[in-house]
């Protein structure tokens, strides 16, 4: 258990101190919703909006999404992909800590940011545009289990890189098309067919659509389901990226 | 219930292999190394030196062959060993965002057993560092900070993959000092290298291995003897009249440029050389100076192999 906690406590010394890191996951949610916000705030959008009063009410969870997403993305596929080029991973595998136990203290330390982030952000908004999403514990379950997903999913990433240089646009590749073919600025009914098909595979669309139930409808019953979604994708990707990121070469 | 004296082997390996597809990294190697001694895997890349430490570390499944490590098998008990030894992986950077305290300590609450972190900088000299970001510390002493790591498990066995690779001569220095000090802890030390002086000044025994194989085993001084092909004595900057006189009356010599250079039979080298000094004197020639090259392991590789033990410069 000490193992654990001294990972979590030192990653957590370690974002702290960096200060580009920073800055994507606390200021840039804000600024994209500082953005959008005053761009949309007059407009009422037509079609499906998932029940919401005006553009900004929707585009808030969204937002929450997209920053989940790419915040645990890029991190996990930075610190992977450096950690094995400077030999730290080499040299974890002759400690006893094992792959499951740094993993999984690195889901902890990831979630206790994004639960930053999200709270950041969610203050923001009320204070600048008063909104006041509803949030309970499905919404938090929500986030911890878009957080395990992006994770593993980042995982599986990094063991797929070789060079240090390419991990973070490589990242984008994928996080990039996700932000706006999920459902997190705008609704996926007015997309075409075939970014349909892109959003229906997302797992940024079931954290957008069970984020929207809880904040927008209190829809417990719709966001439970987007939640056991989001948590069995999270669980795949999980075991697999473990599994892929070895930390030994044969 | 351990017992612990000099002779004692800490490390065991029989007819260790590793074969990639067709490639052989290890050729079937066998060896023993004794508690408290400094032993140097000594090699040109790719000989297999990194392969077979990997495999002692558990870091590598071997194809064949046993390690023990302190009557532990590396096949079995690999929870156990990791406790016991400690490793600098080779091109190991600690975390850039970290202290070097911060660093120490991140590795030392990975085991069950550790050292006092405080006390273990200030061994290495790291006390004036200890608040620094490893990002911020010279190539040197990020190496003394990766071999204190190595420490923290206060481990038997420590493994030193190629150490100094890539530092400059004074970073070098600093870093076998490190090493020289683990010995005085009276750590078992494992050690690599490509470089011919380093194990020279470090090892008590080396193992010379080569594509694989173990060609050669024993103290510096004794491979020196065994396979460097003796003394040379070497007269230096002579005049013509006085080159072809001293190479005529001189056995075993031969001209290089405008030197004279004379191999020294083994255990008789005293004769050639007051042979040399009174030809000198007596023929009235003119030589600038005269002096014993003792063969280095860099000639013992070579005698060896026929090649040459480093291409790059150091």
């Amino acid at each position: 258990m000490s193992k654990m906690i001294a990972e979590i406590k030192y990653s957590l010394l370690m974002f702290s101190r960096n200060r580009g890191g920073m800055f994507w996951t606390f200021g840039f949610p804000i600024m994209l919703f500082a953005i959008l916000g005053f761009m949309y705030a007059p407009q009422a959008m037509p079609g499906n909006m998932a029940g919401a009063n005006n553009m900004l009410e929707f585009m808030l969870p969204g937002i929450l999404g997209m920053s989940i997403m790419s915040a645990a993305m890029n991190s996990t596929v930075a610190i992977n992909v450096k950690n094995r080029a400077r030999g730290i991973f080499r040299k974890l595998a002759t400690t006893p800590i094992s792959r499951i136990e740094w993993n999984a203290s690195k889901i902890v330390t990831q979630t206790i940011i994004t639960l930053l982030s999200v709270g950041i952000s969610i203050v923001f908004a009320g204070l600048v545009f008063g909104l006041h999403p509803n949030i309970d514990v499905l919404a938090v379950f929500l986030m911890i289990m878009g957080t395990v997903t992006f994770v593993g999913l980042g995982l599986i990433f990094a063991s797929l890189l070789k060079s240090e240089e390419s991990a973070t646009s490589a990242a984008n590749i994928v996080t990039f098309p996700l932000m706006f073919l999920s459902g997190s600025f705008f609704p996926v009914d007015n997309m075409p067919w075939f970014f349909k098909l892109v959003a229906d595979v997302s797992p940024l669309t079931y954290l957008n659509n069970g984020l929207r139930e809880v904040m927008i409808s209190g829809n417990a019953g719709d966001a439970t389901t987007n939640l056991i979604i989001v948590a069995l994708i999270g669980a795949v990707f999980f075991i697999v990226g473990v599994a892929a990121l070895k930390w030994k070469e044969d | 219930m351990k017992v612990k004296h000099m002779q004692e082997n800490v490390i065991e390996v029989r007819s260790l292999m590793k074969k990639y597809g067709g490639f052989t990294a290890v050729d079937g190697i066998s060896f023993n190394v004794k508690r408290g001694e400094v032993f140097a895997f000594l090699g040109p890349n790719g000989a297999g030196k990194t392969t077979t430490v990997e495999m002692l570390e558990c870091l590598k499944t071997p194809t064949s062959g046993s390690v023990g490590l302190l009557g532990l098998d590396i096949k079995k008990d690999e929870m156990a060993i990791k406790e016991i030894i400690g490793v600098l992986p080779q091109s190991f950077n600690a975390y850039d965002f970290l202290t070097v305290r911060e660093n120490v300590d991140y590795f030392g609450q990975m085991y069950a057993r550790r050292s006092n972190v405080d006390h273990l900088i200030a061994a290495f000299g790291l006390t004036d560092k200890k608040n620094v970001l490893f990002k911020n510390l010279s190539g040197g002493l990020k190496q003394r900070v990766g071999i204190a790591i190595s420490l923290i498990n206060d481990p038997e066995i420590v493994f030193l993959d190629e150490p100094t690779t890539g530092l400059d001569p004074k970073a070098r220095r600093e870093v076998w000092e490190a090493i020289k000090a683990l010995k005085s802890r009276g750590k078992t030390v494992f050690l690599t290298t490509h470089y011919m002086d380093e194990a020279y000044y470090l090892a008590d025994r080396i193992d010379i291995i080569n594509r694989g194989r173990i060609i050669a085993e024993g103290t510096p001084e004794d491979l020196i003897n065994k396979y460097g092909g003796g003394n040379t004595l070497i007269i230096r900057d002579c005049e013509c009249h006085a080159l072809d006189y001293l190479e005529r009356e001189l056995p075993c010599s031969r001209r290089i440029g405008s030197d004279i250079v004379v191999s020294l039979p083994e255990g008789d080298g005293m004769s050639s050389i007051s042979k040399a000094v009174s030809l000198i004197n007596e023929g009235q020639v003119a030589c600038k100076e005269l002096y014993v090259k003792k063969s280095t392991l860099e000639d013992v590789f070579l005698n060896l192999t026929g090649e040459k033990l480093v291409q790059e410069a150091v």
